[in-house]
């Protein structure tokens, strides 16, 4: 359903915008990765917590999917950071 | 103040969260489980199994009031839903000629009925709501004073959370960083981590709660346009003046067509609450007012109907401007209106809260332990927190476990049972604080933690050897509320048993050299 | 906040954090309370609305002024700066309502 969707792309976005960072590039991958590679991460980040947006919006309503919105980000966030944990546990 | 902006916020951020630390903490645990409210007090009335059908259960509530109290002044009745099967009653009773209005006792003036109109015949229980109302009203005291002491708590979180951003300056580069195994950086990163991640919904909340008793804390925008607060309910909230009864008897039209009516209008909404003005007389109302599942906006709509004819007198609509938003700030905080999934990420955001909190108070004591000039005799202000902090995160756990094997094992015809079932929560509460105080800090968490673990086990077997319904009856018959109820208490015990796993492993104080560095760390 | 290793200066700073908490949070309240009133009054909305958006806006408001009072250098700033604060709201609240209307 919608909540799963919307979760899905935020993991997603939130998952690159880690991606981006060179701190976690250096856990990850033990190198940074070049700078325009850096900022096509972010904005395919970006562009993925907005899809998870526009996702909640059409599927829920503009009010009730906005305020769902915000949750399913938590969610996102959380599920990257446990997954980064795990990849570098 | 010779620093920083950023130095002086983190300073404020540190005390303004340990002034109500606790308190918060309270506030956070009851407040998140209050999502579930309906949940819990059906598991703690686990007699009623079925459910009821909204329009039928409240005209057989009509014929039980008419019976009991046929000349109330007037009736109120909030009809079952999908997640409460009961029909909850009360009433204003006739004022007595020239008597002051008596101080009726709760139980005195309100009745729970089943889907025929019977009451119910359940082990006498506040359930979940308990737990609700504990959130704003505390206990044991006055409920304007615990609304002030909840009200203040709520500003120094606002001003907390605001003091806490400022002063987080990398909250990008340090979003996905969580360190384990580093003593106070750790701890710092799990409550950057747990405050960063549900921002928004903590803003949301701590602002949307002090909105919600705003008149009380605030009356002072509605004093300067109002001779007082009376006069300014009543233009903007009631509808029709009390009308005193003609004397004439004249009975009610059947209210199922009403509300029949009523929630068509509405496109198919539920109905939230039905009052009846003067039952039985010539001049009686009924007010439906729409269920708050269905919108936002705590206030909803009603539509008034004469009572004995059924023609519609008047509607309240939602409001315009700054009514509107206040109604849905309010709405926006108790989550009424919210679905399965957003529930979910409601109590989820909660449960994230409290972790906030909890770590922001280990955080304090890790801190300063840090930099005690001699840690074996540390000042009473350290070791007041210390031992606080103990009783709130282990103690209220452990105490709710009790509150719902209380609810299990006292006797069901006991005398004033629910009350027995709240004063479990406290003893075993005060309980932990006790022995807090007794045992050095480190076993005391250990202890602490493995107790409420254990408290929190209990519950399913508990539950197990003393009803019918469990997690294996629930998941061969799809009583699903028993399963989910059990698998979460599994949850949280595991959860502390974790916790007190961890404490017991943790790395003994910090020696010499450490400390030192530790001098050196600012706040991120 | 730097902390003084001394006796004394440990108790002219415990003094000056007293101090800055009492004016943030009582001083602050009243200033709220006054703001409040004035937006109440002067609001170009009928006078249920208006009471009610100054009350929403209160909460903020207040946290403003704590904050601003706790990142304020001087505290002899902060006094003026409350009462000043209180001095020209409790006039603008009378004048409003002295020249009549909405009460």
């Amino acid at each position: 359903m919608i909540h799963i969707l919307a979760i899905c792309a935020a993991i997603l976005g939130f998952g690159c915008l880690c991606a981006a960072m060179a701190r976690h590039q250096k856990e990850l991958l033990g190198r940074t990765l070049p700078s325009p590679v850096q900022q096509r991460f972010r904005t395919a980040g970006s562009t993925l917590l907005l899809v998870a947006l526009v996702i909640d919006m059409t599927g829920l309503g503009t009010a009730y999917g906005t305020i769902a919105w915000f949750g399913h980000l938590t969610i996102g966030a959380m599920m990257t950071l446990a997954t980064l944990k795990w990849k570098t546990a | 103040m010779k620093e920083s902006f950023r130095q002086s916020m983190a300073w404020l951020h540190t005390w303004t969260g340990l002034m109500f630390g606790w308190l918060l903490f309270a506030m956070f645990v009851t407040g998140t489980a209050a999502y579930f409210q309906q949940e819990i007090s059906r598991w703690m009335r686990p007699e009623l199994a079925a459910t009821a059908d909204p329009v039928s259960a409240t005209q057989a509530a009509m014929t039980y009031l008419r019976t009991r109290e046929p000349d109330a002044e007037s009736w109120f009745i909030t009809p079952p839903s999908a997640r409460d099967p009961v029909t909850e009653v009360f009433w204003q009773p006739k004022k007595e000629e020239g008597q002051p209005p008596t101080r009726r006792k709760r139980g005195e003036t309100s009745a729970t009925l089943d889907g025929h109109g019977h009451p119910v015949t359940v082990r006498e229980t506040r359930g979940g709501y308990f737990l609700y109302r504990f959130h704003f009203d505390l206990h044991y005291m006055p409920v304007m004073w615990a609304r002030y002491l909840v009200g203040a708590a709520a500003m120094f979180m606002l001003v907390a959370i605001v003091s806490g951003i400022i002063t987080h300056k990398k909250i990008f580069a340090d979003f996905f960083m969580l360190r384990f195994g580093k003593g106070q950086r750790s701890w710092l990163d799990a409550h950057n981590v747990t405050a960063v991640f549900a921002l928004p919904f903590y803003l949301m909340i701590t602002y949307t709660g002090l909105v919600t008793l705003a008149t009380q804390y605030m009356p002072w925008g509605v004093m300067a346009n109002y001779a007082s607060t009376d006069t300014f309910f009543e233009e903007v909230f009631s509808g029709r003046a009390d009308v005193p009864r003609s004397g004439v008897a004249a009975p009610l039209v059947p209210v199922s067509s009403l509300m029949v009516m009523a929630s068509r209008s509405w496109g198919g909404a539920g109905i939230g609450f039905v009052k009846v003005a003067n039952p039985g007389d010539s001049t009686a109302t009924i007010t439906i007012t729409r269920a708050a599942d269905t919108v936002i906006a705590a206030r909803s709509e009603s539509m008034v109907f004469a009572g004995p004819t059924g023609t519609l007198l008047d509607r309240h609509v939602p409001e315009g401007g700054a009514l509107a938003t206040q109604s849905v700030m309010v709405g926006l905080h108790a989550g009424r209106y919210a679905g399965w999934g957003l529930r979910w990420l409601y109590f989820l955001s909660g449960f994230g809260g409290t972790i906030m909190v909890g770590s922001g108070l280990v955080l304090w004591t890790v801190k300063r332990r840090a930099k005690l000039p001699d840690p074996a005799h540390s000042h009473f202000g350290f070791r007041l927190v210390e031992r606080l902090n103990v009783a709130a995160i282990a103690g209220l756990p452990a105490g709710l476990a009790a509150y719902f094997l209380a609810n299990r094992l006292l006797p069901i015809a006991m005398d004033n049972r629910a009350e027995w079932e709240i004063n479990s929560l406290f003893f075993i509460w005060a309980g932990v604080l006790l022995w807090a105080c007794l045992r050095p800090q480190r076993r005391a968490w250990v202890e602490s933690l493995s107790f409420a673990a254990a408290l929190f086990a209990a519950v399913p077997i508990v539950n197990a050897l003393t009803v019918s319904r469990n997690m294996l009856t629930g998941l061969v018959t799809g009583d699903w509320l028993f399963v989910a109820f059990d698998m979460a208490m599994v949850t949280v015990a595991s959860a502390l048993a974790w916790s007190a796993h961890k404490a017991a492993r943790a790395k003994p104080n910090a020696t010499r050299g450490t400390r030192q560095k530790n001098k050196e760390l600012t706040t991120a | 906040m730097a902390v003084h290793p001394n006796k004394e200066g440990v108790h002219r700073h415990r003094l000056h954090v007293l101090a800055r908490a009492v004016a943030a949070i009582i001083g602050g309240y009243v200033v709220t309370g006054l703001a409040v009133a004035c937006l109440a009054r002067l609001l170009p909305m009928r006078a249920a609305e208006a009471s009610i958006a100054a009350t929403l806006a209160s909460f903020a408001i207040y946290a403003g002024i704590v904050v601003t009072v706790f990142s304020t250098r001087s505290m002899l700033r902060v006094w003026i700066g409350l009462g000043g604060a209180l001095l020209l709201l409790s006039a603008i609240v009378s004048l409003s309502i002295l020249a009549g209307g909405r009460l």
